[in-house]
Parts: C-alpha cells; sequence; structure tokens
C-alpha cells in the first residue's frame, strides 16, 4: 500500500508516517501544495491523507487534481476546521473520508484501513489476526473457525483493536471511537473495561488466546507478543 | 409621537396665535378707518345743515330745536366739534322693543345771525360693525380651510417624501451581520436622506466586514490552537509506543495527555458555543426528534444502564424545520445532562409533542442558584470531565432558535423544558 501524507505541519506528519509505517504501508509526505501536486501528477497512490489548509493552497484543489488523475485513489481528508461546509464540500468531491484535527494516531490508522477496505474489494476482505478472523461486510467474527455473538461495541472494539495491533491505544481514543467524541463522561473508561473483560470471555471460550494487555491503567495493547 | 404630527401641532398653535393677534389688529385698525369716514360725513352733515341756517333753508329734524341754557352758550368757544361714541334708547319699528343702539355722534358749537347754535349729528354705528364681524369671520373660515389644505398637503406629501425612510428603516431592522451582500437601501432625492443612507451603508458595510473578520479570526485563533494540540497528542501517543517506559512516567505522560484532550475539548466546545452564536448553523431542514432521540439513547445506552436508570419516553413523529446539526446537539446535550446529574436507580422521562420537548430527571437538590444554571463554567460537580458548558450550549441554541428554555425542580426531579410555540409569539422581543 502506498499512502501520501499531505500536511504542512512537518511535526504531525513525521509522527503520523511513523505510525503508520509500522503497518503495511509505505508512506511518502509532502509539505507543501506545490510539493504535493508534484508527486500525485508523478506517481500512483493507493490512499492520501490531505490537510485542507496549506499554506501555498488548498487541499479541495488537490482533491480535484486526485480526482482528475486516478479516481481509485481513496482521499482522507485532515482538516482543524470542524465546519460542515469544508466537510461537505470534501465528501461531494469525491472525499472518502474526514477527520478532525486533533485525532487519535489509533483513530487515523483506523480510518485508513477502513477506507482500504472499502476501496479493494476485490482483494483479500478477511482481517486476521491467528485464530480471530473478522468479515468488515458481513460483520462477522470467527475464532478457531467458529463464529462468535458480539455485540455492536464489542464488535466494533475488536476491530479497532486488530486494525491496530502491537499498539498502545489510550483510553481516551478507544471511548472516542465508540461513543463519537461529543462524549464527556468519564464512566465511559469503566465501560471500555467491563466490554472489553465480555469480549475477552468470549474468545476464550471458544479456545482463543487473550492478546489484551493492560498498560498500567494508560490503556490497552492487543498483541501476541509477550512483555 | 410622529415628526409629522409635531410639526402640524406646532403650525396648529403658531396659527391660531397668529390669527388671534391678526383678528385683533384687524378689528383696530378698521375701526379707526371706518371711525374717521363717518366722522368726515358727519362733518359733511354738520357744515350742510351750518349753510342751510346760515341761507334760511327748510330743515329736518330729529329733535325738536331747544333752547341753548347759559353754560352751553358760554361753555365751548366757536367753531367747536366734538366726537364721541353714544348709546341711544331706538324703538324698533313694528316689533314695540326699545333697545340701546350705538352711534356715532357730532357735537358742534357755532355761531350764525349772530346767534349761538348747537349743532348735533349722529349716525348708526350697527352696520360698520356688522361690517367689521362679516371681514373677521370670513378671515376666520379663510384661515380654517388654508389650515385643512395645508395639513392634507402636508400628511399626503409627507407620506411620500418619507416613504424612502420607512423602507430603508424596515430593511435595517431586517439586516443581519450575517448577509453576504450589502444592504439595499432606496434612493431619496432628500439631502437629510441621502447623508442617512451613505452613513448607514457605510455602518452595515463596516460591521459585515468586522463580523466576517471576527469569524475568521476565531476559526483561525481555532486551526491555530488544535494544531499544536494535535502535534502533542500524536507525540504522546508515539512515546507511549515505546517499551522502556516504566509506572511512574507512564502515569506523568498520562497526565499530559489528559490536560491535553481537555484543553482540545475546550476549545472544541467554545468554537461551537460562538459559531451557535454567530448563528452559523442557518441551513434547515426537516428534522424527526424522535429520531435522534432514538439515536441518541442507544449511544448513551452504556451510561444509562450504568446508573440502572430506568427511560420512559413519550415521541410523537412530529417533524420540525430546522438545523439538524444543532438539534443533534440539544438532544445529546440534554440526554448527557440528565443522565450525568443523575442518581443510580434513577428515572429519566423523555416527552416530545408539538410544542415542547421534555427531559426531566432524578437527581441531588440543586446547589446554588438556578437562575445560573445557564452561565458559562458554572458546575455543580467538581468533576474532571466536566467541562460547566453543556447547559450554555442548550440556552444558546434555544436562544439561536427563539425556543424557550425553563428550568424547574421539584421533590429532586429535575426539568428542562423546550417550548417551540414561542417562535412565532417572541419574534418581536
Amino acid at each position: 500500500m502506498k499512502i501520501l501524507i499531505v500536511e504542512d505541519e512537518v511535526e504531525l506528519l513525521d509522527s503520523m508516517a511513523s505510525y503508520l509505517k509500522n503497518e503495511d504501508f509505505i508512506c511518502e509526505k509532502a509539505t507543501s501544495f506545490f510539493d504535493a501536486e508534484d508527486k500525485i501528477v508523478s506517481f500512483k497512490y493507493d490512499i492520501i491523507i490531505l490537510d485542507i489548509t496549506l499554506p501555498d493552497g488548498s487541499g479541495i484543489d488537490l482533491l480535484k487534481l486526485v480526482k482528475e488523475q486516478n479516481s481509485k485513489t481513496g482521499v482522507l481528508i485532515v482538516s482543524a476546521k470542524n465546519s460542515l461546509d469544508d466537510k461537505l464540500k470534501g465528501l461531494d468531491l469525491g472525499a472518502d473520508d474526514y477527520i478532525t484535527k486533533p485525532f487519535h494516531l489509533a483513530e487515523l490508522n483506523s480510518r485508513v484501513n477502513s477506507l482500504i477496505r472499502r476501496r479493494n474489494f476485490d482483494g483479500d476482505e478477511f482481517i486476521e489476526f491467528n485464530e480471530i478472523r473478522v468479515d468488515p461486510s458481513s460483520k462477522e467474527v470467527t475464532v478457531h473457525g467458529k463464529p462468535i455473538e458480539l455485540t455492536k461495541k464489542e464488535y466494533n472494539l475488536l476491530l479497532y483493536f486488530i486494525t491496530n495491533k502491537n499498539k498502545v491505544l489510550t483510553k481516551e481514543s478507544i471511548a472516542e471511537h465508540l461513543w463519537g467524541d461529543d462524549i464527556e463522561m468519564a464512566d465511559s473508561y469503566d465501560f471500555i473495561y467491563t466490554h472489553m473483560g465480555n469480549l475477552r470471555k468470549k474468545i476464550n471460550k471458544l479456545g482463543g488466546n487473550n492478546y489484551l494487555q493492560t498498560m498500567y491503567g494508560l490503556g490497552y495493547k492487543f498483541t501476541d507478543t509477550l512483555k | 409621537m410622529k415628526l409629522i404630527e409635531r410639526t402640524s401641532r406646532t403650525y396648529l398653535w403658531l396659527s391660531i396665535v397668529i390669527f388671534l393677534i391678526s383678528a385683533g389688529m384687524l378689528i383696530f385698525v378698521l375701526t379707526i378707518v371706518m371711525n374717521n369716514r363717518l366722522d368726515e360725513q358727519l362733518r359733511y352733515s354738520k357744515d350742510v345743515i351750518a349753510k342751510r341756517i346760515k341761507y334760511d333753508y327748510p330743515l329736518t329734524l330729529f329733535d325738536e330745536p331747544k333752547e341753548l341754557n347759559e353754560a352751553e352758550q358760554f361753555k365751548f368757544p366757536n367753531d367747536t366739534i366734538i366726537y364721541k361714541d353714544t348709546l341711544i334708547l331706538r324703538n324698533i319699528e313694528g316689533e314695540g322693543i326699545n333697545e340701546f343702539e350705538k352711534y356715532r355722534q357730532l357735537t358742534a358749537y357755532e355761531t350764525l345771525h349772530n346767534n349761538r347754535y348747537k349743532i348735533v349729528a349722529r349716525n348708526s354705528l350697527v352696520r360698520n360693525q356688522d361690517f367689521i364681524w362679516v371681514i373677521v369671520v370670513s378671515s376666520f373660515i379663510i384661515i380654517i380651510l388654508l389650515l385643512i389644505g395645508l395639513w392634507i398637503l402636508n400628511t399626503q406629501i409627507s407620506k411620500k417624501l418619507w416613504h424612502p425612510f420607512y423602507t430603508n428603516l424596515n430593511r435595517l431592522k431586517n439586516f443581519s451581520v450575517q448577509d453576504q451582500e450589502p444592504i439595499k437601501l432606496e434612493k431619496s432625492n432628500i439631502e437629510e436622506f441621502k447623508e442617512l443612507n451613505e452613513s448607514i451603508r457605510n455602518l452595515t458595510q463596516k460591521l459585515q466586514s468586522d463580523f466576517s473578520n471576527l469569524k475568521e479570526f476565531s476559526e483561525n485563533a481555532s486551526h491555530e490552537m488544535q494544531t499544536p494540540l494535535a502535534i502533542m497528542q500524536s507525540k504522546i501517543e508515539l512515546l507511549l509506543q515505546s517499551d522502556n517506559i516504566n509506572k511512574e512516567q507512564s502515569e506523568q505522560l498520562q497526565s499530559i495527555y489528559q490536560a491535553g484532550k481537555r484543553l482540545s475539548k475546550l476549545n472544541k466546545t467554545l468554537l461551537l458555543l460562538a459559531k451557535v452564536e454567530n448563528q452559523q448553523f442557518s441551513t434547515k431542514e426537516e428534522v424527526s426528534f424522535k429520531e435522534l432521540i432514538e439515536k441518541q439513547l442507544e449511544n448513551y445506552e452504556d451510561f444509562i444502564l450504568n446508573k440502572n436508570i430506568s427511560v420512559s419516553k413519550e415521541l410523537s413523529d412530529h417533524i420540525i424545520s430546522t438545523n439538524i446539526i444543532l438539534v443533534d446537539t440539544l438532544v445529546s446535550n440534554l440526554l448527557s445532562n440528565a443522565i450525568k446529574h443523575n442518581i443510580n436507580n434513577g428515572t429519566i422521562s423523555i416527552t416530545f409533542s408539538k410544542n415542547q420537548l421534555i427531559f426531566s430527571n432524578t437527581g441531588e437538590q440543586l446547589r446554588g442558584d438556578p437562575e445560573n444554571l445557564f452561565n458559562r463554567f458554572k458546575k455543580q460537580s467538581t468533576r474532571k470531565d466536566s467541562l460547566g458548558l453543556g447547559l450554555a450550549i442548550i440556552k444558546q441554541i434555544c436562544d439561536v432558535n427563539q425556543w424557550q428554555l425553563q428550568y424547574s425542580c421539584e421533590d429532586k426531579l429535575h426539568t428542562l423544558s423546550v417550548s417551540f410555540t414561542s417562535t412565532t409569539t417572541n419574534q418581536n422581543d
């Protein structure tokens, strides 16, 4: 997978690239409109992460250019402006998703993965992690080939963990992923714990391993490598 | 009082005063002129009488001639003429009534044929007085007619003259700083109105540009703030991935991370408040409150179950044309408020009808003044996750929609109700 990240804040760009690089992604960076334009015209990317506000031009114009070049490229818009106008305009012009700053890197990764799944229907449809297998189109999960019943929240939680495997996920990032960023209730962290307990039990019951690790009350990690 | 009424009234009073003064002057001047004329006639009559006596012509006399007494003989020198107004009892013919009538009288002493004569001639003043009254009354009528005519003319002309003024006033009333277009004013040939229009145009243009600058500023400020926050957040998240952090470091990182999150949430919420305040959510569509409420209930399901709250709802299918983002925020805030301040095993009841949306929930007694409830950063709890902006947002959303928000508390049951009916009645407020 080839990804182009267009973002004028170098620090943020580096963070995004280094988080995504650990996956199976090749990340290229562009810090200006000019730079990005050059890259979009010269190379082919599967996904472009696009900041709307660039110092020397608008990301909207780049979006138009991408769609002219190769309509198969998935575009994820990143903007600090949580204004609906921008959002609608972006989606109208063919952007696939929209994320507002500040965002969790895990959330960005999850969005990129979901975008890839939607783009490549012909490719591998399943998301697999050892004995766990998720079918995103039917939202079915199997452990050792046996299906398990998950609630909507548990399913979203599992998918979020698998797409961000081997990464520490903060409670805040999980809460926002499950309930949206309007939520401002401390209780939500307890629910994550409950949902996770249930998820673990259901997987264990069918002979699955426990991959969930707690990180000092800070967050959780879904991994098969032991500490 | 309207300007036209004010000026008309002034005109009226001034006309009355001027009329009274001029009527007095008219009576005075006319009396003098008429008396002079009468006196001339009387002098002429006296001369005729004197001549007739001189040449022994026969005389027609009204009174019998009398001998002059001693005193009268020598009291006045020769050729003395005295004028005076006198009242004389007169018998009005056919009616048998005696009535006093005003006369102008001339008394002259003359020596004719070596005899001393006193000649008295008089003429009635009644006709003269009638004449003066006719003149006064007719001038009064003329002035009244003139005033009426002027008043009609004035109102008609002013209606036409003030028309652009009132049209522009209305347009000004409907003016909103959010309008993209500059205000359109009706042209007028009147210098004052032209100047007024010019000033209004400048003022509104300034307002519009200031407003858009402010909007741009708050958007830019938020942008500028979100970016460093995003960097902070992402760097901490990356740092957390490294394997060699100990427990203490991780706790400190967590504090920084949470503070950053709070800051960014605060920034987002304040921006939302500013946007609602500036009425930047003006697009309207048909919104089903029922659907939104059900959706939010599902989203908050975990929180409701956690406190074992029982929810009862009575939702009408009624559809309201308004901004969906605002209503979604409103419902979400109302519901989260009802859950947050609820007690374990409490209740929430949600009622939505054509006119009202009511959220009531059980909860602890309110400490502090309910008046301050909707103010920003007023919070009951000392909880860290509460920004104290939820109710301020609810209030602001109701305000821009001209809905009425009311809070009441009875027997530990807190009720927030939003009335939609005020949309029509409160529009002039």
